[in-house]
């Protein structure tokens, strides 16, 4: 049995156990009806209601539904408009939810899930990719269709949890209307009760499927974009809950005000320019023995960050618990430049709001080597205009997709068609070792073999200077008992699993 | 008269071209994107040239100022990229609430800035003067961003009088509507009504020592009638221009008053078009807010005309 039959197996097991505690759920009818309304702050503005080029799930994650979830920790997989599925080297069977409708009446069926996934095949997004080996999509019934797959996609069911595997009304899609929402969520979206960029509402969808097990009966994000509005938003509890910069904390709790944090991206020092600013391997690993990543996460982000040995998280196939990553030791640094003949390297290092102080940082830990990585404040839209371009050598940053997993990070990142490879550098060695894991037969020699990835990335400087990044938030414990997140999804609450305090 | 408005409305009309050619302008000098923006990391760059095809930026530039220009001609703004909704809808939604707020921000600032002056003006160095002018330079100091999150924090969060944040449309609930831009109104009017107050103090005492004052008081006619039927409306004509340049000041205050208070005002639009390169939106945005200055400078230069007859075109 392969890897992927035994996590099917064990999935439709715990998929089983999930229906049956539904069940019991419902048969004791000992939960209460939704009640009271969330108010939600949050730094996230709404501009429309494509899921597919969202760099979050704020708002998308209230009216929009996977065909799975996962779960608090960020990789179990639970059921949601699928109830079972199967996935094999050549194909993933899927089992949906029958009843279920959209928001605009149009019904939830398999037809509906094969215009989804054909949509986003064919979007040019960032999603796209983790799609293109489903070949074809057999329909059985309405309930029952198969995805057949060109090659083996072991964690196609992870990107189907993803934010870029939203189901989307099918007529909304035809129709690329975006400025209103219309997925098989709790809450549907209410434009005329919304403000433009500050306030969005949402009302608890009358036709939902599982209307019982949400907690409340109406959301309303407030953005909230500066810290000290945020703090004071909080305290006079125009919110229950709000994203929080850390530098407030202390405030907040001053107030009797509780404070939590998610780890929701692995970012790291991407060497985009291979070929030839780093293309030197000794060049590569004199940065990041020269970046100081404690020092950086410290004082970069406010203590809300880690800094971590490697990409995947433990727990996810292809954590390497032998890789130490690169320890700062500048010495070993000069070493290495010395080795690389001592080249005298200058570029232009692109940061913007949520990353400039580690990335001033970084810079300032490059000069004492002799690499003169010149910072450049942007706008977070400048920014994002050239993020995964060939523009710039080097970046400090992460894109959700590459945190699926271990095929998905290098995929995105070093395949030579990756969209996180945007000076198409090839690395044939690595190519070769990605290809024996994804053919291994067994769930142990798959994991041996994306640990040899993560090797080879580690030992030839590919990737370096991993740290989890966390969304911050605070709340008052008098009104909101603890704050439902994912881990690996950013600014977004488990909005189902919330309860009010009475 | 009828000559000084007709003389005005000509030069409104050549500078609200001007506003547009400008806004146009300026918005494409900006280096990003908004077609990558739109459409993500990873799109071909078929699909980009779609989207620039579609949104006409693949032409040349003159080429789309002259597309906007008779675009604008007809009442269309455009396509907000993001939004997907007209620009002109998105501008509709949020005017009301900068106009109001501005409108309320003016009235304060004038009454507070002209009672303020005068009662500085008339008794020149006295220590009520003394204190006043400290208090004048302190609020004038003060960056209006800091001073609404301190009026926030003291009215909002500690007295509970008015709300921390949000806006309540007048069409809901007037009485709350009122309540919500009380705070907001007083900390946008703040610095405004210490420019008019300085400016009124000083019109004030150079009225208050003019030989048609002296004359009033040699007649006999008591302090009262003289500050309000000579000092007043003499004193005022130098305040009005201050008044106009102050509104263009309040104006360009308002988004951080609207971001402190959560506001979905034209600040706010503005703001998050820069943010995200939304160029239609951007354009619509920055050519609305130099029509209001246009029209403000419109009635300041009238209102000017009505007070003091010499300035009319002869």
């Amino acid at each position: 049995m392969t890897i992927v039959m035994k996590a099917a197996a064990t999935a439709a097991v715990k998929a089983t156990l999930a229906a049956g505690a539904l069940a019991i759920a419902f048969a004791t009818a000992a939960q209460a009806r939704p009640q009271g309304t969330l108010n939600y702050g949050t730094v996230i503005q709404l501009n429309n209601w494509n899921p597919l080029v969202k760099p979050n799930q704020t708002y998308t994650g209230i009216v929009y539904e996977g065909l799975v979830r996962a779960a608090p920790d960020g990789y179990t997989l639970q059921p949601s408009l699928a109830t079972q599925w199967k996935l094999s080297a050549d194909k993933l069977e899927l089992t949906l939810r029958s009843g279920v409708v959209f928001h605009d009446g149009t019904p939830f069926n398999a037809e509906a899930v094969k215009k989804n996934i054909e949509w986003i095949k064919a979007s040019g997004t960032q999603w796209a990719v983790g799609f293109a080996p489903v070949s074809n999509i057999e329909i059985k019934d309405d309930t029952h269709l198969t995805l057949h797959l060109s090659e083996p996609s072991p964690t196609l069911l992870q990107r189907l949890a993803s934010r870029g595997a939203f189901m989307v009304s099918p007529a909304a899609i035809e129709k690329k209307d975006w400025s209103t929402a219309s997925g098989t969520g709790p809450w549907t979206y209410d434009a005329a009760a919304s403000q433009l960029g500050t306030k969005e509402v949402f009302r608890l969808f009358d036709r939902y499927w599982n209307k019982d097990n949400v907690g409340v009966e109406s959301i309303v994000v407030h953005v909230l974009q500066d810290p000290s509005v945020a703090l004071n938003a909080l305290i006079s509890g125009y919110v229950q809950v709000t994203e929080l910069d850390p530098s407030q904390f202390p405030a907040a709790t001053a107030q009797g005000l509780k404070t939590t944090g998610t780890p929701v991206l692995v970012q790291h020092i991407l060497f985009l320019d291979r070929r030839n600013t780093f293309a030197d391997e000794n060049v590569r690993k004199a940065i990041c023995s020269a970046v100081d990543m404690d020092a950086v996460v410290k004082a970069g982000y406010n203590g809300q960050a880690t800094a971590v040995s490697q990409k995947m998280r433990k727990g996810l196939p292809g954590y390497n618990p032998e890789l130490t990553g690169y320890k700062h030791d500048i010495e070993a640094a000069k070493k290495y430049m010395a080795a690389a003949g001592n080249p005298k390297i200058s570029f232009t290092l692109p940061m913007f709001a949520n990353n400039h102080t580690a990335v001033l940082l970084m810079a300032q830990q490059m000069k004492q080597i002799g690499i003169d990585a010149k910072p450049q404040l942007m706008t977070t839209g400048q920014y994002f205009s050239f993020y995964q371009t060939d523009k710039y050598p080097m970046q400090v940053n992460s894109s959700s997709t590459e945190d699926i997993g271990p095929l998905d990070y290098y995929q995105f990142r070093f395949s030579p068609k990756g969209i996180g490879n945007p000076y198409r550098v090839d690395v044939p060695e690595l190519d070769a070792l990605a290809k024996k894991a994804l053919q291994a037969e067994s769930e142990q020699d798959q994991n041996k073999g994306w640990q040899a990835v993560m090797k080879y990335i580690q030992d030839h400087a590919l990737d370096c200077g991993f740290h989890e990044v966390f969304t911050s938030w605070a709340y008052d414990p008098k009104k909101i008992a603890h704050v439902p997140t994912t881990v690996l999804r950013a600014s977004a609450l488990r909005y189902d699993e919330v309860k009010l305090l009475k | 008269m009828l000559q000084l408005i007709a003389l005005r409305v000509a030069m409104s009309v050549v500078s609200l071209f001007l506003a547009a050619a400008f806004a146009f302008s300026l918005v494409h000098l900006s280096p990003t994107d908004p077609v990558v923006l739109a459409l993500g990391d990873g799109a071909t760059a078929q699909q980009k040239l779609a989207l620039a095809r579609e949104l006409g930026l693949d032409q040349p530039i003159l080429m789309q100022l002259w597309n906007w220009g008779t675009r604008l001609l007809g009442g269309d703004l455009g396509q907000s990229i993001f939004a997907h909704k007209p620009v002109l809808d998105m501008i509709g939604e949020a005017m009301p609430v900068t106009v109001f707020l501005l409108a309320g921000a003016s009235v304060l600032a004038v009454v507070i800035g002209v009672l303020i002056g005068s009662f500085a003006g008339l008794r020149p160095g006295s220590w009520a003067d003394r204190l006043l002018n400290t208090g004048v330079s302190v609020a004038l100091a003060t960056p209006s961003f800091w001073l609404a999150l301190l009026l926030g924090f003291l009215f909002a969060v500690k007295l509970r009088l008015v709300p921390v944040a949000g806006y309540t449309p007048f069409v809901d609930d007037p009485v709350a509507w009122a309540v919500g831009l009380i705070l907001p109104c007083f900390a946008l009017s703040v610095h405004g009504a210490a420019v008019i107050s300085r400016h009124m103090r000083g019109a004030v005492i150079d009225v208050m020592d003019s030989a048609y004052i002296t004359a009033a008081r040699a007649r006999g006619t008591p302090a009262r009638l003289i500050a309000r039927r000579y000092m007043l409306k003499n004193a005022l004509v130098p305040i009005v221009p201050v008044i106009g340049i102050q509104v263009a000041v309040l104006l360009a205050i308002s988004p951080v008053i609207e971001k402190v208070f959560v506001l979905p005002g034209l600040g706010t639009l503005m703001v998050n078009a820069v943010v995200t390169s939304d160029f239609p939106l951007l354009q619509g945005a920055i050519l609305v807010i130099a029509t209001i200055l246009i029209v403000v400078n419109f009635f300041v230069d009238v209102a000017l005309g009505v007070l003091d007859p010499r300035i009319r075109p002869q």
